[in-house]
């Protein structure tokens, strides 16, 4: 006679650990980092070694080895910065953050600030990153 | 008669989905983020009112030249290890005011690290000049 027997049951894996360490993981890379405000592939900013002020990074003008930027990558003409320094006017006490890479020449930042001073913005700052 | 059916049992719930969502979230946080500390150097360009005007005696003008053996104070040559050296005898001389200008080729890095320097010392205001 042949029986019948009910083949046993794979045990299921218990998920719940899973799920505990990536959910700490995920807490982890939440608290310890920043979203990352520009591609820093072909950007690397100045060194300083101490952390003084704390930047604007909703604020941000690039300068690059062919002139200002408002988005990485494209060149802004003057009318497009023009009205960018409208619009930041209208909130003054806010800084403006300037971001160029380190090997960029300090005389192409300094027409991009004196741009914005004319304009009427007074509270300009460069974006570095504190040294390890 | 009475018939007692058995308790259902409640369907488990799958865990897959919600391991799929936050291993989602766990490769976009990873992918976006950074680790960098970011910090600013304010600018102070020459064009601000000042309140008071600083005499002849007062300011310090500090050049950036391009090449390695690159700042001038007051026409003097120094290296940037001994800036603050130089800036704690000015300032004891008197000098309130300093003048930075960054020549030719003189790169961000350079501009920065003076300024840091500068902002350090005893100096009441720095401006930085084309």
């Amino acid at each position: 006679m042949k029986l019948n027997i009910p083949k046993p049951k794979k045990p299921t894996e218990n998920l719940v650990p899973l799920i505990n360490v990536v959910f700490l993981i995920l807490i982890f890379f939440l608290a310890a980092s920043v979203i990352r405000p520009f591609s820093d592939k072909d950007i690397v900013l100045a060194k300083t070694e101490q952390k003084t002020t704390s930047p604007n990074l909703k604020r941000l003008i690039f300068v690059g080895p062919d002139g200002p930027m408002l988005q990485q990558g494209t060149v802004a003409s003057d009318t497009a910065l023009q009205s960018a320094v409208q619009v930041w006017l209208a909130e003054k006490e806010k800084p403006v953050t300037v971001v160029s890479d380190h090997r960029i020449a300090a005389m192409e930042v300094l027409k991009v600030v004196e741009f914005m001073r004319q304009g009427g913005i007074e509270n300009i700052t460069l974006l570095t990153r504190k040294a390890r | 008669m009475r018939l007692s059916s058995a308790p259902k049992q409640m369907a488990r719930l799958s865990l897959t989905p919600l391991i799929d969502v936050v291993f989602l979230l766990l490769i976009f946080f990873i992918l976006a983020s950074t680790f960098m500390r970011f910090t600013a150097v304010p600018i102070a360009s020459t064009s601000g009112g000042g309140a008071s005007t600083p005499g002849q005696n007062e300011i310090a003008l500090i050049r950036l030249q391009p090449d390695e053996n690159g700042i001038s104070v007051n026409g003097q040559q120094v290296a940037l290890s001994d800036l603050k050296a130089m800036i704690a005898e000015l300032t004891s001389k008197g000098i309130t005011h300093a003048v930075v200008q960054p020549v030719g080729t003189a790169n961000v890095q350079v501009l920065v690290s003076v300024l840091e320097l500068l902002k350090s010392s005893e100096l009441e205001k720095v401006v930085v000049s084309k």
